[in-house]
């Protein structure tokens, strides 16, 4: 895949994958085990917005492309995070919550955060940056519908199979 | 119950929670110090504390069984508060019976994660005593929940059978934001209240249901 504009939508059928740390039942073999039948579902956690991600003309959550970004890459560039949340970008567009509001992945510049101001990333894999938008809430909308987009993105994170990613 | 108790050594002596202090984080990628140790030692004697004394509260109410299942927690439990009060450098939790661990993954967890500075003492602490809470209301009938760090040294706590989801989003001490979502009918409810006060009656519902 080649990479678009900054801001240009990505295809449909493209995925893009979303670095997180292993969740305690990820790394307690707790997996799909958990009392009567409970899945591990904190990785919705995953899929909050940091300061940083707000602070971003539009606001945005980092992912990457997975043809232009390996997971060990993912890991590096996002300082050790250990777990690949998959998510098909046909899926996360179709998402539409209950106050008519929806999601999008484009291409976004890949930048850190250096003594106060975001400059370029240029390390390995940063080429396949992209984000997710419409995650920041408008003001008086209702929390839980915000809320309930991140739930969705884990379902489907869930149901595409979390990657654990090696040194 | 009695019986059993009577076997049991003296108890140490417990650091009052009340005076277990806060500290700031260590930068990134520089040692432990030794206030720093000691402040996690503090915490440690404090979480088991209160798991202690919830065991305690819970064996009046069981059944026998039941209060044989507490007893191997307690034991389990004690066994750890002894090797905590001895200060050795890494808390071994091995217990003298063979085969015994601690069974405790949620606090290995989040203590895993405090050290790796992705989680802040305080949001350790509300983690932990809103789960403390979540047990006692469910009379310790819960699946461990899942538990994930966030941005910003945050905490969650999610329970998920599947069509069921609930969770517990910690981003300071002791304020707590709980998310209900029903996948089948789409019912959703967020309450956000303090660690330290009494869960709503709402709450409490929907954590039953994730009972055992």
């Amino acid at each position: 895949m080649c990479r678009g504009k900054d801001g240009e939508m990505l295809r449909g059928t493209a995925i893009v994958f979303r670095m997180c740390y292993k969740s305690k039942s990820m790394l307690n073999d707790e997996y799909g085990s958990i009392g009567s039948g409970a899945l591990a579902m904190a990785f919705e956690e995953a899929f909050v917005l940091s300061t940083n991600d707000k602070n971003q003309y539009p606001p945005h959550l980092s992912v990457y492309e997975e043809s232009l970004t390996t997971y060990i890459q993912g890991k590096h560039l996002t300082g050790g995070k250990d777990m690949a949340l998959r998510l098909h970008v046909g899926d996360v567009r179709r998402l539409k919550n209950q106050s008519g509001h929806a999601l999008d992945v484009c291409w976004f510049l890949a930048q850190i955060h250096v003594n106060g101001t975001f400059v370029p990333d240029n390390r390995p894999g940063s080429l396949g940056h992209c984000g997710i938008t419409g995650l920041s809430r408008p003001k008086n909308f209702p929390n839980a519908h915000w809320k309930w987009f991140r739930v969705k993105l884990a379902d489907i994170a869930f149901k595409m199979g979390p990657v654990p990613v090696p040194e | 119950m009695e019986s059993m108790t009577e076997s049991l050594p003296i108890l140490p002596k417990f650091y009052n929670p009340f005076h277990t202090q806060s500290w700031e984080q260590s930068e990134p990628g520089t040692a432990m110090s030794d206030r720093d140790k000691g402040a996690r030692w503090d915490v440690l004697r404090n979480i088991n504390q209160n798991r202690l004394i919830d065991v305690l509260w819970q064996s009046q109410l069981l059944n026998i069984f039941q209060k044989s299942v507490v007893y191997e927690q307690l034991s389990q439990i004690y066994t750890k508060l002894l090797q905590c009060q001895n200060e050795s450098e890494d808390i071994d939790t091995s217990c003298s019976i063979p085969g015994w661990r601690i069974a405790e993954p949620l606090i290995s967890y989040l203590d895993e994660m405090v050290t790796k500075q992705l989680v802040s003492t305080e949001v350790q602490h509300t983690a932990i005593e809103l789960w403390g809470k979540l047990e006692k209301a469910t009379n310790f009938n819960l699946p461990e929940p899942d538990g994930l760090p966030g941005p910003e040294c945050s905490f969650m706590l999610a329970f998920d059978d599947g069509a069921l989801h609930l969770e517990f989003e910690i981003n300071k001490r002791n304020r707590v934001e709980a998310f209900f979502l029903n996948r089948d009918t789409d019912e959703m409810w967020e309450e956000d209240f303090e660690a330290n006060s009494d869960l709503s009656e709402t709450l409490l519902e929907k954590i039953r249901v994730f009972q055992r």
